[in-house]
């Protein structure tokens, strides 16, 4: 189970960075479900973290203009368990998409401070 | 030019030649749809999987300079925000 917070009206989730020869840091990332990736950081952080370019990718931004971005790859630690995931280096706030939360049940309290909590889905009995 | 020198749109435009130029009459099945391809913008060797971490990793591990792009079958961006992207393949 996953805890973050609702600031500010965006549903807030913390995320822990597990990067070569530094210890664990966390990060709050916004959770953004018109965003099908996994996570966006602004690229100043993607340069900062030094975090390796694997590829390119073009994607359609929210105003539908389209944009090539570089993807980087990080390794986090997701709900307790060590996760390689990709991290695309775009826009100024750091987004968590519906990738990441793919076999997650996502609930939002909307009020100040309310609770925000990803979930994983049991497997269904049949 | 080296592939070390390509700019962002030269690797995208070579990978998507070699989408166009064979790559896609292979990939686009049912199967596939909504994985995502990396492609190796200098030699056109790619390899498919759900998220297209596995693949890059592959084919960084065999030449770390590789310039690679990634695509996600079937549909025109791999990567949408606001909800922003269409199914090509129907």
């Amino acid at each position: 189970m996953i805890n973050g917070k609702l600031i500010d009206g965006k549903a807030v989730v913390p995320v822990i960075f597990r990067l070569p020869t530094q210890p664990d840091f966390s990060i709050d990332f916004i959770i953004d479900t018109g965003f099908n990736d996994h996570l966006t950081l602004p690229p100043q952080a993607v340069s900062a973290m030094n975090l390796p370019l694997y590829s390119t990718t073009l994607a359609r931004l929210a105003d539908g203009r389209e944009a090539l971005l570089s993807i980087h790859l990080a390794t986090i630690v997701w709900d307790n368990r060590e996760k390689v995931v990709p991290i695309l280096a775009s826009g100024y706030k750091p987004l968590l998409g519906t990738a990441l939360m793919e076999g997650y049940h996502l609930e939002i309290d909307f009020e100040d401070n309310g609770l925000v909590s990803l979930e994983k889905i049991s497997p269904s009995i049949s | 030019m080296q592939a070390i020198f390509w700019t962002g749109e030269e690797v995208a435009q070579r990978a998507k030649q070699f989408y166009e130029n064979g790559i896609r009459q292979q990939v686009e099945c049912d199967d596939n749809l909504g994985k995502m391809i990396v492609i190796d913008a200098e030699t056109g060797e790619y390899g498919i999987d759900k998220t297209g971490v596995e693949t890059a990793l592959k084919l960084k591990q065999k030449k770390p300079n590789a310039r690679l792009f990634t695509m996600r079958i079937g549909y025109d961006v791999a990567v949408s925000f606001g909800g922003a992207s269409e199914r090509t393949v129907k």
